[in-house]
């Protein structure tokens, strides 16, 4: 009993401790069993969320890019850029292995919104472009209160500006692979046959000198060096190359020295020097926001066809509303 | 203990006392490069001066579009100048200049200020949709890459080095060794 008394200040400080943490941990959602909407406020109709679900799932597989969007009531304090840039890593929105991640994040009952690319896609989905499809897209939708309209006509946008980047990934024209694109089939194909083509020529050539050179020396060589001698030198270096035993030229080693009596032990050193001051790097992280960009898909890595895995990181910027 | 051993004792003792802050300064140097190649190449890649520089170029935009509003009001002008004051400053913070990181800072906060008050002046006048919709692209462009500078490892990194400068024996050098803290873009000391 008297334990337990002394032990109670700890429990109110543990207790205290947890519910204040409480808040922190409740803001963050966890990313939904559809990978690519979230509707907490209740805006979004379910016509717009199988659009977005099912858009992202072609998208996925083809470039492994994602749109997310998720609509929330409140931000639990936090700055929306900050918010969104750490659901963006936590939730790990586009592929790994590209980055190429979007996220629209909406904050109903704080009449906010904010957009953020992955830092594959930052240069192309830049400040200005975010803004620009905001402005046409969402703003007078959002500022109506009509946040499915808006949502639907984002995500078209946005979507069709990710079909553009990927283009032929995708099956239509874009900008990022446009030169396989406009090739032909035929160029293609030349364009791969004829560097292997050289390719097995020269080694073919390479061979054939190897042949010719082992073969002349197995034959003695030429007049090149003599009469009499002339399968010395042949011999002596296939002798050379194929004797289990190889036999050294010249006067054997000197014999090894005596071995040398043992040194006394030295004193310790003292610790001390004061010139060097080690500093290895800090581990670095982000000034904002917390987490740094290193990011986690929910459940584990899911791949999609492509045979990209989830799990992209963005290092922050977008639009949002002005 | 002779003359000879005394003389050898002092040389020794003044050797090691001059080691102290040759070594700190050495240390100082090493660690602040290590920041400095923060701000070229951080933790995920992202250079500073590249952020730094699309700033820069999206003011640059913006004055472009408030050239077409320069004779509506004085006001314009003196904004635009204010902004030009500042990507001049940047762009005269030369890299082999010991403060360049000291005054790309300022140029930075500054800018800042500058082309908002400016979008502030042109939104005020007449303006056109279209002209209205590019001065708020340049400044989301311009947002969105100081966000991404604050978010820099480069910045956490400035921070741990100014933090080791308070501490011994770096503390005790600095000042006689002209060691100064490493600036932020944050905001943050």
């Amino acid at each position: 009993m008297k334990r337990l008394r002394r032990l109670s200040p700890v429990f109110l400080a543990l207790a205290l401790l947890l519910t204040a943490a409480l808040p922190v941990w409740a803001a963050m959602p966890e990313r939904p069993s559809n990978l690519y909407v979230l509707d907490e406020a209740g805006v979004l109709s379910d016509s717009t969320e199988r659009t977005i679900i099912e858009e992202n799932d072609t998208l996925f597989n083809a470039t492994g890019a994602e749109i997310v969007v998720a609509a929330v009531d409140f931000l639990g304090g936090k700055e929306i850029d900050d918010y969104t840039y750490r659901l963006f890593n936590d939730w790990g929105v586009g592929s790994a292995e590209r980055n190429n991640g979007l996220l629209l994040v909406l904050a109903i009952e704080e009449d906010n919104y904010y957009a953020q690319a992955g830092y594959g896609i930052e240069d192309y989905f830049d400040g200005a472009k975010l803004q620009k499809l905001l402005d046409e897209n969402l703003e007078d939708a959002f500022a109506a209160g009509d946040y499915d309209t808006g949502v639907r006509k984002f995500f078209l946008a946005a979507l069709s500006e990710m079909n553009s980047y990927y283009g032929s990934e995708t099956g239509t024209p874009g900008l990022v692979v446009q030169e396989e694109s406009s090739h032909g089939f035929g160029l293609a194909v030349l364009g791969w046959i004829v560097p292997m083509l050289v390719r097995v020529i020269i080694a073919i050539v390479l061979i054939a000198v190897v042949i010719a050179v082992v073969r002349a020396i197995s034959r003695g060589g030429g007049g090149g060096y003599g009469g009499a001698g002339s399968g010395f030198w042949s011999g002596m270096l296939v002798g050379r190359m194929t004797s289990p035993r190889r036999q050294r030229w010249g006067a054997p080693p000197p014999p090894p020295p005596p071995p040398r009596p043992p040194r006394s032990p030295r004193p310790p050193r003292r610790s001390g020097g004061f010139g060097g001051y080690g500093g290895g790097r800090s581990s670095g992280g982000f000034s904002r926001g917390g987490s740094a960009p290193r990011p986690r898909s929910s459940g584990g890595i899911s791949r999609g066809g492509g045979g990209f895995s989830r799990g992209g990181g963005s290092r922050g910027g977008g639009a949002g509303r002005r | 203990m002779n003359k000879k051993n005394l003389i050898g004792a002092l040389v020794m003792a003044g050797m090691i006392l001059l080691s102290l802050p040759l070594g700190a300064a050495h240390s100082a140097k090493a660690l602040r490069e290590d920041v400095e190649d923060e701000y070229y190449y951080d933790q995920t890649g992202y250079a500073i001066y590249e952020g730094l520089d699309a700033r820069v170029a999206a003011a640059e935009n913006l004055i472009t579009v408030a050239e077409r509003y320069e004779d509506a009001d004085d006001g314009v002008e003196d904004a635009m100048e204010r902004v030009e004051d500042y990507i001049t400053m940047y762009e005269n913070a030369y890299s082999w200049e010991e403060d360049h990181l000291e005054r790309q800072v300022r140029a930075n906060n500054g800018l800042s200020e500058a082309a908002e008050a400016l979008s502030a002046r042109l939104n005020a006048l007449p303006i056109t949709d279209r002209d209205a919709q590019a001065i708020r692209e340049q400044l989301a462009d311009m947002d969105s890459e100081q966000d991404k500078i604050q978010r820099s490892s480069y910045n956490d990194a400035a921070r741990d080095y100014n933090e080791k400068l308070t501490h011994f024996p770096l503390s005790l050098f600095r000042g006689f060794l002209g060691i100064g803290d490493i600036p932020t873009f944050d905001g943050t000391p």
